[in-house]
Parts: structure tokens; C-alpha cells; sequence
């Protein structure tokens, strides 16, 4: 038995968690699918019915739908490369040793730990306008007054900031990890052939981070980019949908409009967006592993 | 104290059941049997899914009550107003929820819930004496399931419109609240003087804020958003009701009026730059709020002006409460739906800023003590006056887009006073938009649907 | 030899200045909540605010206790949290030893595909299939569910970290007579113990946050923290002090647990004295 389990070894270990996702995620995309291809709409109060590939051809020609792309893209990228620079920062700091540090790292946990709705409510209370207190330190160090989430061009920078506070930790936590099991060799090593910090962070940390970091800014970029619980309990999507992102579109479809064959073939087309750009970054990391 | 008066309530209606005895259709009625030991529905659980809002603290208030009085247990789930049509939706689509009762928003809710049958008609529980149907005034086509006369929910609170002045301003001038549009803008002569940086008037002044606000005027002079199917805004009335907001807000009201919406209301009255607001009842609290205002005791309230056709404040059915097809509890849900729609949760939100459909609650000494005369006089005469104008919005599916056409038609009008020369060039504009709106989504003549 | 002292106290100096840089913006708030939890809302408004020296009003606080059962939607995110993450570490990091190993890159991406889903279209599909299976408002549900969320989390993670592990040590301890199975244990295991902690903690945490699937297959019962938070905010009117008391509640537990299993990180940290 051990015998056969040490020769197998590879799907004895893969299969459990395999099978098991697979179980648990056929049913989701198959009916998501299903449902994609199907006039369905609760206010006409008739069954579902077939129409084939109706929904995608009216939602790739609506403009509604490529705002709402091009939204989604910005404050994707936006996010994701502030989060992850930041985190990699944060985590060098961290990384140093110093009194404190304990501490310094439990703190840096905390915005995680929260739930997102109310870290949202919480900085809608900043955010205000006239009486928050976000204007109010904008005002004591002399910067003009920002609207923040109350106008279209400042709304996804606004959103942006709060999920980069409260999701920047994990990106300090993954790469704290990372920077632990580096082999300390080459560092000395760079050390002593006289190159200064900086040269070293360049020349040796940085290259042999790239893994965790295409790792861990995958998996920011994928759900920044299908983040709903923080923009819903913020804006809404609004002021007049300038942070409405494909999955709050795809909500405000089904929850709002009832469409729920329009909202399930937007969701397919997230899906698809999302698979897409993992295979690519996911084959842009092979690349790199095998340069080096 | 509100124990006692609650169990007193509790008691008188059992006696006043136990003397009339009599049968309803539903057998709901065995809850009139009368003796409290009795407690008919002993044993049953209900499911109950209701939203995040004062509305549940009422009901929570006298729930022990209630569970005392019938034995019925209830489980109450609360949600956020979104979250809450999210798990309806998901459940009822299912076909397996175990929900009785649920609240909605009419509005948005009754056409894809009753299109789908989720929702119970009322009809044959509305002779329950228990209740007393009649007491209520709610807009009937917002509580009917689409498409038919049947009663689908029981209305619980309203949103109106409503006057606010500065009793203190008043009184120096020796005003009274105007009572039409004529005497409004003699108030406002009167009241105006932008050398004090003090104005008469605050509406709504921001593009698709005002839509709301303005429907009032609209109706009040004959006007409407959409007729049979059509836009209706070009029309001679609407664009009388144009022109009068126009003038109105363009000489009496405050310099920035244009980006007036909801929140600058408030900032505008509770500074003192205006005597006057009109807007929803739901600002009251805010300008009655010490911690928010410097004038929160100076707050006079009045109902809206009439105009040439009556006065038309809108009255949304702003929640109601249902009970859903699959039940299988439906005779206890019906208690729990006399509970909720009754009087005594109606006393608890009414002096709250949600105002009960039921017209006996304007007599309740509950309502009345907690509550200024002048604000129960100005409810009690919105709730019975009738209007046209029951949902203050255009109704058709691109509503935001529709209230941003006819907005700037409105907003053109403010700017020159009410006297520009394209104001009906503009309404035009508006009009042959909304009407391409109507096209698109297929709503338009005929096949208009609301 | 002082210029060096003096350029290591600037250093040290330095490195200080960093730490407040970086924590403050992240603690300020934090504290802005905590402080507002302990005002009425108007005072919570003026500005410049009131740091210090406030009388500070505990009702919020009381309310959550005595009315809401905060207690015991905390032990239900608890139970939920915990056993999801246990189960999706026995699932996942067997499989990301063997995806790591034997780079089963297809194995990785089936398993990561979980994660691309948006959560939305998971809603309906698993309402109707566990409300037919009437595990709806059970342990069990909301576990399964969350494990979908964690397992391609610790996938992913773990499996880089664990190629970052020279293949020598493996090959080493079969040489010494080692089975597959027990080089996993004996030598994989404790060198990815910071692998190990901060997995587990991210997907703790993210069952602990979790609302989207709560909110849809919990009930009664077994109504988790995320969703009783809703108690506090709906379209209306948002009860400020109420809901920043419960902020502060809920992140109480994972604060305690996270300076806990910080402990295991240092542990692991030096016990990976092989990687030198």
C-alpha cells in the first residue's frame, strides 16, 4: 500500500483537492453558462427560453458594457501595482530587525482582518466632503479639498486608496514569507563584492522575488479585478456609474434590472476576461522562471 | 410605559374582538375566539425577512408581545435593503424557501415578484375587522400585483412631500404658510433679501435630484411625465409647471441652487441662507436635529401649496410587507402581517419620520404627543388628499436617463427666472428624448406597461 | 570607527522613521474608528476631531452584547473559519507538493480557475443545489463554500513556495532511505512552516470576512459576523456608532490570533535554519 502510494505519489496528493474543485465548480460555470444563453427576465415573469447568443451580441454592442470595461481595467491595474509595490516595500522594511517588529507586523495585519463592507462604510465617513476628516488633514498640510467618491473623476482613485489600505497586507504577509526563505549566499555575496543596498535589492533580492511577486499580484489582479463587497458598500457603482465595474454591472443586471440571462452571460464574459489574463501572467511567470 | 399602553392596546382589542365575534373567510379569525390563554397558533414558527431599518425596531419593540399574545415564534431576519432583495430573489427562484413574510419596496419589487407569483393576494384576508382595511390610504396601484386588482402587500410607511419654514422669520414678518402657488411667490417677495444673504426658497435645484421634487408642481398644474405611453413634459401644463419653478427657484432661491440636491437642502436650511424648503418628509429629522442645526427648534411644518389642479405631493409606498406563495404557515403569516401593518408599530415609526398609511394614527396619542400639531395636521392633509401623482418619477425602465433629459429642460428654466425663450424648445428636446427612451426599451404607446 | 557608529544610529534612526511612516497611516484610522464608537455621531462630525480626553459613551457597545448575540455569531464564524481552513490545508498542500514537484501546471490552473469565478455566479447554483439537498443553514455548507475560496489560495501560494525549496533536500533524504511520503513529512513540512502560518491566516481570515456565500446559504443559525453587520447599515440610514462598535468587535478575535500565530512564524523562521 505505502509502496503504491510512493509510486503515485503525484495524484495521491493532487487528486483529493482536484477532484473536489472540480465537484464544486462545474456546477457554477455550467449553469452560469446555461442560464448566459437564455432570455430570462423576472419582469416579464416567463420561464427562461433559449435565444443563443441574443444576450452577448446586445451586450458587446451596448457602450454601457465597454465603460464599464474600461473602468474595471483601470482600477484593476491601478490597485494591483500599487498594492503590490507597496507590499514588497512594506515587507523589506519589515524584514529589517528593530524593536517592535511583533507589533509593527500585527499592525500592518489589521485593516485584513476587517470585514470589507465596513471598511468601506468606515471610509465613506472620511471621504465626506464637508465635515470629514480626510479633507480636513487635506486642508491642515495646505492641499486643496478633493470630492473623493462624490465626483466621476476622482471616485476610483478614492476606492483604489482603501482597497490598497486594507488589501496591500497581504501582499506584505506573502512576501514577508518569500523574503524568509530566500538563500542568504548570494546577498552576502553581492555584499562583499561591494555593491550598496540598493544595487543588491536590484540586482539579486528583486530577481529571485519576481516568483512571489507574479504569484501574489496574479492573485490581487484577480480579485481586484471581480472586487464587489468594497465598491458596492461605498458607491454603489455611482456617481453616475463612474465606478460601476463589470461584477456591479453584472449585480445591478440581475438585482436591480431582473435580467438575470444578460446579468449570467456579463458574468461569463468576466470569467473569460479573468481565465485570459491568468493564462497569460500565469505563462509570462514560466517565461521568466525559465530565463533565469 | 409603553409596556403598559401597548398591553392596554393589546387588551382592548381582544375585547372589542370577542364582542363582535365574527368570522373572517381566511380563518385568521380564530384568533378572535378571545380568550388570551387560548393563544391559537401555539407551536408555529415563522420565517420572517425584513430590512435593516426603524421600521424593525417598531417591530421588534412589540414582537414579544405579538408572540405572547398568539404563540406564534418568529424568527426575524434583518438585512440591508439590498441584501435583502438579493436573498429573496435567490430564494424564491429556487421554489424551496421557507420564508413567510417578507417586506419590499412596491416600487421596484412588485412587478418581478408578482409576475413570478411569489407574492400572496390579499384579498380574501383584507375583511379580517382586525385589521380595518379602510383605515388605510395608500395608493392602491402601487400595492396591487401587476396586472391585476389584487391586493399584494400591506403598505407600511410613506414618503411625501413637504413645506418647511422658520416660524421665527414668519412671525417677524407676520406670515403664514402660503397655501398656493399665488400666495407662494407673495411669501417669497415678502421673504427675499439676498443683501442679508438671506433667501425665501429652497427646492431642488441639481438636474436629476430636482425630477422628484419638482413632479409636485408639475401635477399641480396638469401636467405629467408621461401620458398614454408618450412623453407628456412638452405639453402647454407641464410647461406652465416648468416656467413657475423656473421663476420661483431663479429670484427667490439661493445663488448655487443649481447643484442643490438632498444633502445641500439641509446645509441650506440648517445655516440659515433660506426660510423655506420643500422636499421629503424624511429631511424633517435632520432640520429638527440640535446636533446638526442652529435653528432645529424654529422648524415650522406645512403641507405642500395647491396648485390650479390640487395638491399633488407624491406618496411612495415606501415598504410593504407580504406573504410569500410557498408559506406553509399562511393563516399565522396573516397575524404576523396584522402585527406589522398595525397600530402600534405604526405609532413607533410614524413619529420616527415614517409616516403610516393608517388615517386613525393621526388621532393615536402615541403619534400626538411625540409629534408637533403642526407636523400630524401637515401629514394627516397630504395622506388624504388624492393625487395623480403617486410615484413623483417618471416611470419607465431608463429612468435616470429620462430624469437627466427632462432635468436640464428644468434646470434651463431656473437659470433665466422662469422667462427664457427656448424653455419650450427645450421641453421639446426633453420630451422627443424621453420618447426615444420609451422606443428603445420597447415601452413606448401602446406597449407602455406601468 | 565613530563615523560608523554615527552612520549606524542614522540607519537605525531611518529604518524607525519608515516603520512610523508605514504604520500610521494604517493605525490612525483604526484608532479614528475606535474613538467614534465611543461618541454620539454629531460629535463625531466636528472637526478638528477629538483625540484625547473625550467622556466616552460605552451604549453602542452595551447594545451589540445585550441585544444582538454577537457572542454567538462569533462562535458560528469561528467554527466555519477554523474547519475550512483545516480542511483546505489537508486538501491543498499535499497537492501543491505534487504540483511544485512534478509541475502539474494544468493540475494548478484547474484549481486556481475557482478563484476567477466572480462570486455573484456561484450564488444562484449553490442556493438551488444545497436547498434541494437541505444543507441550507448549516456548518457544513458554509465550510464546503468557503473551502472553494481557500484551497486555490493555498494552492497557489504554497506551490511557489515550496519550489522555492531546493529540489537537494528532497533528493538527499531519499537517498538516506526515505520514502516520498515521509520526506514530505519529515523535511517539506517543517522548512514551509512561514508558508504554512500565512496561508492558514489568509484563509482564515478570508472565511472570517467572508459575506457574499454567508449571506446567501446561512440562516438562523448559522448567521456569521460579516452578516450581522448588515444589522447596522440599509439604504436609508446607517447606525454609525453601532456599526463601528461592531468593527471593533469583530476584529478583536482575529487580532488576538494573528499575535498568537505570529509566535509560530518566528518558530518556523528558525527552524528553516536549512535553507542557509
Amino acid at each position: 500500500m505505502s509502496k503504491f502510494i510512493d509510486r503515485h505519489i503525484k495524484w495521491v496528493f493532487a487528486a483529493p483537492a482536484l477532484v473536489f474543485m472540480m465537484a464544486m465548480i462545474v456546477l457554477p460555470i455550467g449553469a452560469t453558462f446555461a442560464f448566459s444563453l437564455t432570455e430570462w427576465n423576472l419582469l416579464s415573469g416567463a420561464a427562461p427560453r433559449f435565444n443563443f447568443g441574443q444576450n452577448y451580441a446586445k451586450i458587446l454592442s451596448s457602450p454601457e458594457f465597454w465603460a464599464s470595461c474600461g473602468i474595471t481595467f483601470w482600477y484593476t491595474f491601478l490597485a494591483t501595482i500599487l498594492e503590490t509595490v507597496l507590499g514588497l516595500a512594506i515587507a523589506l522594511i519589515l524584514n529589517c530587525e528593530f524593536r517592535g517588529k511583533q507589533l509593527a507586523k500585527t499592525a500592518i495585519l489589521l485593516p485584513y482582518m476587517m470585514a470589507p463592507v465596513a471598511v468601506g462604510l468606515m471610509w465613506m465617513l472620511f471621504y465626506e466632503p464637508s465635515s470629514g476628516i480626510m479633507n480636513f488633514i487635506f486642508k491642515s498640510v495646505g492641499l486643496p479639498p478633493s470630492t473623493f467618491t462624490s465626483a466621476q473623476d476622482t471616485v476610483i482613485p478614492a476606492i483604489a486608496t482603501v482597497e490598497v489600505w486594507q488589501m496591500t497586507p497581504m501582499v506584505v504577509i506573502v512576501c514577508l514569507a518569500g523574503l524568509s526563505s530566500l538563500p542568504n549566499d548570494p546577498i552576502e555575496a553581492a555584499h562583499v563584492d561591494g555593491a550598496n543596498s540598493i544595487q543588491v535589492f536590484f540586482r539579486v533580492i528583486l530577481p529571485m522575488m519576481m516568483p512571489t511577486l507574479f504569484s501574489i499580484g496574479l492573485l490581487r489582479f484577480i480579485d481586484i479585478f471581480k472586487s464587489f463587497d468594497l465598491i458596492y458598500a461605498m458607491t454603489k457603482g455611482g456617481p453616475a456609474n463612474a465606478s460601476r465595474t463589470l461584477n456591479l454591472y453584472a449585480y445591478e443586471t440581475a438585482f436591480s434590472y431582473y435580467k438575470f440571462g444578460e446579468s449570467s452571460a456579463i458574468l461569463t464574459l468576466v470569467f473569460l476576461i479573468v481565465l485570459v489574463i491568468s493564462i497569460v501572467i500565469i505563462n509570462m511567470k514560466k517565461r521568466w522562471e525559465e530565463k533565469v | 410605559m409603553k409596556k403598559v399602553i401597548s398591553l392596554l392596546c393589546a387588551g382592548s382589542m381582544m375585547l372589542g374582538l370577542a364582542a363582535c365575534g365574527q368570522t373572517t373567510p381566511s380563518g385568521g379569525a380564530s384568533s378572535a375566539a378571545g380568550s388570551q390563554a387560548e393563544k391559537p397558533y401555539a407551536g408555529t414558527t415563522l420565517r420572517v425577512v425584513s430590512m435593516t431599518a426603524q421600521v424593525s425596531d417598531g417591530i421588534q419593540e412589540y414582537l414579544s408581545d405579538f408572540e405572547d399574545k398568539t404563540g406564534i415564534k418568529v424568527n426575524l431576519e434583518l438585512y440591508g435593503e439590498s441584501e435583502l432583495r438579493q436573498k429573496t430573489t435567490t430564494e424564491f427562484l429556487s421554489g424551496s424557501s421557507t420564508i413567510d413574510v417578507f417586506l419590499l419596496s412596491p416600487l421596484q419589487d412588485m412587478a418581478p415578484y408578482s409576475k413570478n407569483g411569489w407574492i400572496e393576494p390579499l384579498d380574501t384576508y383584507l375583511d379580517d375587522p382586525e385589521l380595518n382595511w379602510s383605515d388605510f390610504t395608500a395608493p392602491k396601484e402601487q400595492i396591487t400585483l401587476s396586472g391585476t386588482d389584487s391586493i399584494g402587500c400591506l403598505p407600511l410607511y410613506s414618503s411625501v412631500q413637504l413645506m418647511y419654514y422658520r416660524t421665527d422669520l414668519f412671525e417677524q414678518k407676520g406670515l403664514t404658510p402660503p397655501t398656493n402657488y399665488e400666495e407662494l411667490l407673495q411669501v417669497c417677495e415678502k421673504l427675499n433679501d439676498p443683501s442679508n444673504n438671506l433667501y425665501a426658497i429652497a427646492c431642488r435645484g441639481e438636474k436629476i435630484a430636482l425630477t422628484s421634487q419638482f413632479s409636485p408642481f408639475l401635477f399641480g398644474y396638469g401636467g405629467s411625465y408621461i401620458k398614454d405611453g408618450k412623453s407628456n413634459i412638452a405639453s402647454a401644463e407641464s410647461v406652465d409647471a416648468i416656467k413657475f419653478y423656473g421663476r420661483l427657484l431663479g429670484k427667490y432661491g439661493p445663488p448655487g441652487i443649481l447643484t442643490t440636491g438632498y444633502s445641500q437642502m439641509t446645509q441650506l436650511f440648517n445655516s440659515g441662507t433660506v426660510a423655506m424648503a420643500i422636499d421629503a418628509n424624511a429631511l424633517y429629522a435632520t432640520l429638527t436635529d440640535k446636533a446638526e442645526s442652529a435653528y432645529y427648534d424654529k422648524v415650522g411644518v406645512a403641507p405642500i401649496p395647491e396648485g390650479p389642479t390640487g395638491r399633488q405631493s407624491y406618496k411612495q409606498v415606501v415598504w410593504g410587507s407580504s406573504i410569500y406563495s410557498g408559506s406553509k404557515n399562511k393563516d399565522a403569516a396573516w397575524e404576523f402581517m396584522k402585527f406589522v401593518a398595525g397600530s402600534d408599530v405604526a405609532a413607533y415609526i410614524t413619529p420616527k419620520g415614517m409616516p403610516s398609511f393608517r388615517s386613525s394614527i393621526w388621532n393615536d396619542s402615541r403619534v400626538k404627543d411625540a409629534m408637533s400639531a403642526d407636523m400630524v395636521k401637515a401629514y394627516s392633509v397630504i395622506n388624504e388628499s388624492d393625487t395623480t401623482n403617486p410615484y413623483g418619477l417618471p416611470r419607465l425602465t431608463s429612468v435616470t436617463e429620462a430624469r437627466d433629459a427632462i432635468g436640464e429642460a428644468v434646470v434651463y428654466s431656473i437659470e433665466t427666472k422662469g422667462e427664457g425663450k427656448e424653455i419650450e424648445a427645450k421641453a421639446k428636446t426633453a420630451a422627443d428624448k424621453v420618447d426615444q427612451l420609451l422606443k428603445n426599451s420597447n415601452e413606448y404607446g401602446d406597449k407602455y406597461s406601468y | 570607527m565613530t563615523v560608523y557608529k554615527a552612520k549606524k544610529a542614522a540607519g537605525k534612526i531611518g529604518l524607525y522613521a519608515l516603520v512610523l511612516i508605514v504604520v500610521l497611516p494604517i493605525l490612525f484610522p483604526l484608532y479614528f474608528v475606535f474613538i467614534s464608537s465611543l461618541k454620539n455621531m454629531s460629535q463625531v462630525y466636528i472637526m478638528p476631531p477629538q483625540l484625547f480626553g473625550f467622556t466616552p459613551i460605552w451604549d453602542h457597545y452595551k447594545y451589540i452584547f445585550e441585544t444582538q448575540h454577537y457572542d454567538t455569531y462569533m462562535i458560528n464564524s469561528a467554527i466555519v473559519a477554523f474547519a475550512s481552513t483545516a480542511i483546505s490545508l489537508i486538501l491543498g498542500v499535499p497537492a501543491s507538493y505534487s504540483i511544485a514537484r512534478f509541475h502539474m501546471r494544468k493540475t494548478s490552473t484547474s484549481i486556481l480557475v475557482a478563484r476567477l469565478l466572480p462570486s455573484i455566479s456561484f450564488l444562484l447554483p449553490y442556493y438551488f443545489l444545497f436547498s434541494k439537498l437541505k444543507m441550507i443553514d448549516t456548518y457544513s455548507v458554509l465550510i464546503l463554500s468557503h473551502i472553494v475560496l481557500s484551497l486555490p489560495l493555498i494552492v497557489w501560494i504554497m506551490s511557489s513556495f515550496i519550489a522555492d525549496i531546493p529540489k537537494e533536500l528532497d533528493e538527499a533524504a531519499i537517498v538516506d532511505g526515505c520514502t516520498r511520503q515521509r520526506c514530505f513529512w519529515n523535511v517539506i513540512l517543517p522548512v514551509s512552516l512561514p508558508g504554512l502560518v500565512t496561508c492558514a491566516t489568509l484563509s482564515f481570515l478570508g472565511s472570517w470576512n467572508n459575506f457574499q456565500f454567508a449571506l446567501i446559504l446561512s440562516g438562523e443559525k448559522t448567521r456569521t459576523l460579516p452578516v450581522s453587520l448588515q444589522y447596522f447599515v440599509s439604504g436609508a440610514d446607517i447606525r454609525w456608532g453601532r456599526m463601528l462598535a461592531a468593527t471593533i468587535v469583530v476584529i478583536v478575535p482575529a487580532i488576538i490570533l494573528t499575535m498568537a500565530l505570529q509566535k509560530y512564524i518566528i518558530k518556523g523562521m528558525t527552524a528553516g535554519a536549512v535553507k542557509g
